[in-house]
């Protein structure tokens, strides 16, 4: 066969395709032997590079006279004017632009004609891109982008490693040593977070607030917005006081007034003169400060021994951390050396601020991308099989159009357009949907929105475009590949029920069933497991009885409780007045309740043994009222708890937990010991042990060691009261009987202790619920796409069925059959999906409690959840398959 | 021939005024034509086989040219070829096509835009 001979056969067979028959009729053979003659001319002048370019040119000149010829039987003769330029193909507009309106006005027509399918395919897109891009929403700004700051990736939290090799907070002097040597950093800054009373308004108010020192402000690298930062000199003893609002308190006490600089507060019985606030969008991962306050107004803050300040830097530029780190830790050291009454330092802790602020968040909002991912891919799947089922609707008309000139590509790029078009339309709405996904997701978890600025900004914005166009080619691609794949002919022939090409269709679509099923099983099962640690959490004995029990905070400042007297007599007066409140069983006070975040350590070391500090074993301590282990029903393990007779002058006692026992004195009685309770070496005998108290829930309980407040009292604590009823009936009492002793003194997180425990698995339970609305969501999905398949599935059986019922099969057996088949997928799918979630839950292993990640119940319980829901899925169809009616499949055939 | 009816059919594309010219003198099958029209040009018309019978067709169907009998071509070997002539009002179509020309390049020539580049003198027919 020569070149020639095959490139006639083309031409032959090309003719035959698309020209019309009047016309092929008429001319066709004259036209094969012209082109013969014209082929063999140019072999003769110039070889086969010049026989390709005269077939091409003709080729191309063939497909436009057929087009033209065919348009001519449309719309009747008219004058038409052949072109001179017989090479190009023109079907009709003005190249690639021209093409591409042409598509778009086309694919609107395509899709308007079934408004209900489209309707539901925008509405799936939506629907996954939207809750995709709230995600993204929130991972962008908390994972991505949590600080606030001018350089976020320069700015590290810096402290000293102690001997055990663990942080330790640093001391105002070791802040002015690094500030003065240290040049790896550009800046260094303090800061400490406490409760601050707010007074000299109609109520006592506490709010949040940060104490800095001017240096702050360069670390940060953000000027408060209006007003000035706190100056240098206004942050040392002897200076003036001052204070920068946060925006949100500004708006709150002062109404947005631009006169508040230069007004006065009373922080902490302090005057302080308010010198800017800060702009609207600072938000700080660590802390929600209503103020930065002067350094010096926290007490004792600049004493050398006092080490409770946390340390911020901003590395210089071009500076990596690990040079940073090895300046530090010499530096440290050193400093430490010269110190001998400070505790040993090893070195230097120092770790970048964003990775710090966002290491627990990381995790979780990781996982809850991908699991939204596995929805979006869902939803995809779902559209892209509506628009395969279209498509095979559609292969007459994509036939006539390939015989038109259309070839393979202009065929896939029309059905790309249109599916970009439906991608556009799903990802604008989804977008709109995304702000309320947002809302929700915050609302769900408040904490991100106090703590990091997440918004649909325009990264997010960016992201969610990209994923709809993304989402319109993954789904558009399977359709157009099987349109341009249009068996001309065959359609031709068959008309509107050309199936013949359906089945590779229905493979492609049950392939895709079976990834859905597979996926939903994937999220069930997590959702699953979450959902039974939650529930293990929420049965976990704290140790102590939590219902019915109000709980506030508050702390004692002013020179009047300079001394222990005072102190002691307002706690003594408080607990009376509220004792007499009714509905209240009874009231104690504590340093650091359960689960209030509060409280202290302290080592244990025997009177009488050396004062070894390193490997004395740490326990937190709290100074509590008598009535306090009764009034929480704490069991006494062994001797006694503090009674009234424990008083200020009487022999100093303290109480242990069972767990300090075990820790500090093994296999050995601990009643009677005696150990050093104070830095000045006072001692207190141990006359009690009792039950332990977990400070969260599922953690292991500490070892506690208790103090009587008459004996050792300190000024921040808890009150916590039993009540009758509902613990907030009697909130506003317990307010006023304070303020009956002190009227100045401000109370804050006054609520349930139920609430304060349920606050600590705020991140399980925000995890728990969005995983399982995400599950149930891909349940729901995969349910539908499931319903389409098998629906199709029997239509396209529908002629089998018809004769299989007109032989007398049972409407039961036919019933069967098609849910044989429903079965093979949810079958596949599951498999697939619970081994793929033996491969993923392990993820999920450090957040779940009381549940392995293997748990049987669980894998065993979410498939036959998702297999129950997709049989009635496909109950649907085979039921229809009963009702088919075998007359008129046998006609129709 | 009356006037309007010749005007329906103008102005002619160039592959159809070419065909017309080449059975001005002669009958042609297709191939022919194609060589002929190639030939004369001087290879700047250089017609396909499809826009070729695509004209052929229209020239037919309006009644310009006409087919005449099939019979061999000794050059072409020995498969019989349609040959085509023109018929009488396929050549005044040729003719009041060709004026049309004439007098666009006689417009072209008064405006100096043909010829030896200067504006023609005034009263040149």
């Amino acid at each position: 066969m020569t070149l020639g001979g095959v490139l006639r056969r083309i031409h032959a067979a090309l003719a035959r395709l698309l020209l019309p028959p009047a016309f092929r009729a008429r001319y066709g053979e004259e036209l094969a032997r012209v082109f013969g003659d014209v082929l063999a001319d140019a072999e003769r002048g110039g070889g086969v590079g010049r026989m390709l370019r005269v077939a091409g040119r003709e080729l191309g000149g063939l497909v436009e006279l057929a087009l033209r010829q065919r348009m001519r039987g449309r719309h009747g003769a008219r004058r038409e004017r052949p072109d001179t330029r017989a090479t190009k193909t023109t079907t009709g507009g003005g190249g690639t632009m021209g093409r591409l309106m042409q598509d778009l006005r086309f694919a609107v027509r395509t899709l308007t004609r079934h408004p209900v399918v489209t309707g539901v395919a925008v509405v799936t897109l939506a629907v996954g891109v939207g809750a995709t891009t709230a995600v993204f929403s929130v991972v962008d700004g908390v994972v991505l982008h949590p600080l606030a700051y001018a350089h976020p990736d320069r700015v590290m939290l810096v402290g000293e490693l102690d001997a055990r090799g663990d942080y330790a907070a640093v001391s105002y002097e070791t802040f002015r040593d690094w500030q003065a040597e240290a040049r790896s950093l550009e800046a260094i800054t303090v800061f400490a977070g406490n409760s601050v009373s707010v007074t000299g308004g109609d109520r006592p108010e506490r709010i949040r607030g940060l104490f800095v020192p001017a240096s702050y402000f360069d670390v940060v690298g953000v000027e408060p917005a209006l007003g000035r930062r706190i100056a240098a000199g206004e942050d040392v003893p002897g200076g003036p006081r001052t204070a920068v609002l946060s925006h949100a308190y500004w708006q709150e006490r002062f109404g947005g007034d631009p006169a508040v600089l230069g007004r006065t507060l009373t922080l902490n019985s302090e005057l302080h003169t308010v010198v800017g606030v800060m702009p609207a969008d600072f938000v700080s991962p660590w802390d929600e400060p209503a103020a930065w306050i002067s350094l010096h107004t926290l007490p004792r803050t600049l004493d050398r021994s006092n080490r409770n300040l946390s340390a911020m830097a901003l590395l210089a530029e071009d500076v990596s951390l690990e040079s940073a780190r090895e300046e530090l830790d010499a530096l440290a050291r050193r400093i430490g050396e010269l110190d001998e009454q400070a505790p040993p330092v090893t070195g230097a802790w120092i770790s970048s601020a964003g990775d710090w602020a966002t290491r627990t968040h990381r995790p979780l909002l990781l996982i809850l991308l991908a699991a939204v991912a596995m929805v979006l891919l869902i939803a995809c799947a779902n559209v892209a099989s509506l628009q395969l089922a279209r498509a095979a609707g559609r292969k007459r008309e994509m036939a006539i159009r390939a015989a038109m000139g259309g070839s393979r590509t202009r065929l896939m790029t029309q059905m790309l357009v249109e599916n970009l078009l439906l991608g556009a339309l799903g990802g604008l709405l989804g977008i709109g949907l995304a702000y309320l996904g947002v809302d929700a997701l915050l609302g769900l978890r408040p904490a991100y929105a106090r703590y990091f600025a997440v918004a649909v900004d325009g990264p997010v914005l960016t992201f969610g475009l990209g994923v709809s166009l993304l989402t319109g080619v993954l789904f558009g691609l399977a359709p157009a590949v099987s349109a341009s794949r249009a068996d001309v002919e065959g359609a031709l022939r068959d008309g509107e029920r050309g199936m013949s090409g359906g089945r590779r269709a229905v493979r492609f679509r049950s392939g895709l069933v079976v990834a859905q099923m597979a996926l939903a099983v994937t999220l069930l099962i997590g959702a699953g497991l979450l959902t039974r640690s939650m529930a293990a959490l929420a049965g976990v004995n704290p140790g102590f009885d939590a219902e019915n029990l109000l709980t506030l905070e508050f702390r004692l400042t002013g020179d009047e409780y300079e001394a222990d007297e005072p102190v002691v007599a307002f706690l003594d007066r408080v607990l009376e007045r509220v004792r007499r409140i009714g509905g209240v069983e009874g009231a104690a006070f504590a340093q650091a309740l359960p689960f209030s975040g509060n409280g202290g350590v302290m080592p244990v070391i025997e009177e009488g043994e050396p004062l070894d500090l390193e490997s004395a074993p740490q326990v937190r301590s709290s100074v509590v009222s008598p009535g306090y282990f009764r009034l929480m029903r704490v069991p006494v393990v062994r001797g006694r708890v503090f009674e009234d007779t424990d008083r200020r002058g009487t022999l100093p006692v303290a109480v242990i937990s069972r767990a300090a026992a075990e820790r500090a004195f093994p296999g050995e009685d601990p009643l009677g010991k005696r150990i050093y309770y104070t830095e000045e070496l006072d001692a207190a005998t141990i006359v009690g042990v009792v039950g332990d108290v977990s400070l969260a829930l599922g953690a292991e309980p500490e070892p506690h060691v208790y103090l009587s407040y008459t004996q050792a009292p300190t000024r921040f604590y808890s009150l916590a009261v039993r009540t009758t009823e509902d613990p907030m009936a009697v909130a506003e009492g317990v307010r006023r009987a304070f303020w009956s002793v002190e009227p100045d003194q401000p109370v804050w997180e006054v609520m349930p202790m139920a609430e304060r425990i349920a606050g600590s698995v705020a991140d399980e339970r925000f995890f728990m619920m969005v995983l399982g609305a995400f599950s149930l969501a891909a349940l729901f999905l995969a349910s539908l796409g499931i319903y389409g398949v098998m629906a199709y599935t029997v239509a396209r059986r529908s002629h089998e069925i018809g004769v299989r019922l007109a032989l007398g099969a049972a409407g039961g057996q036919v019933r069967s059959l098609v849910l044989r088949q429903g079965l093979l997928l949810v079958g596949t799918g599951v498999a697939l999906g619970v081994g793929a979630a033996l491969l993923l839950t392990g993820v999920l292993d450090a957040t779940l409690f009381g549940v392995s990640a293997r748990d049987p119940l669980t894998f065993a319980a979410a498939p036959a959840v998702l297999a129950l829901v997709a049989l009635v899925a496909c109950y649907l169809p085979a039921r229809r398959a009963t009702r088919v009616d075998p007359v008129e499949t046998l006609q129709r055939a | 021939m009356d006037e309007p009816r010749l005007q329906e059919h103008l102005p002619l594309s160039v592959p159809v005024y070419q065909i017309l010219l080449s059975l001005a003198d002669r009958e042609l099958h297709g191939y022919a034509m194609i060589q002929e029209i190639r030939e004369r040009t001087g290879g700047e018309v250089d017609l396909t086989p499809s826009t070729l019978y695509g004209a052929v067709r229209r020239l037919e169907e309006d009644g310009l040219i006409a087919e005449t009998e099939e019979r061999l071509d000794p050059l072409l070997g020995d498969s019989r070829r349609r040959y085509y002539r023109m018929t009488r009002l396929g050549r005044e179509v040729a003719r009041a096509e060709a004026d049309r020309l004439e007098r666009a390049l006689e417009h072209a020539r008064r405006k100096g835009i043909l010829g030896d580049g200067a504006p023609a003198e005034e009263g040149r027919a």
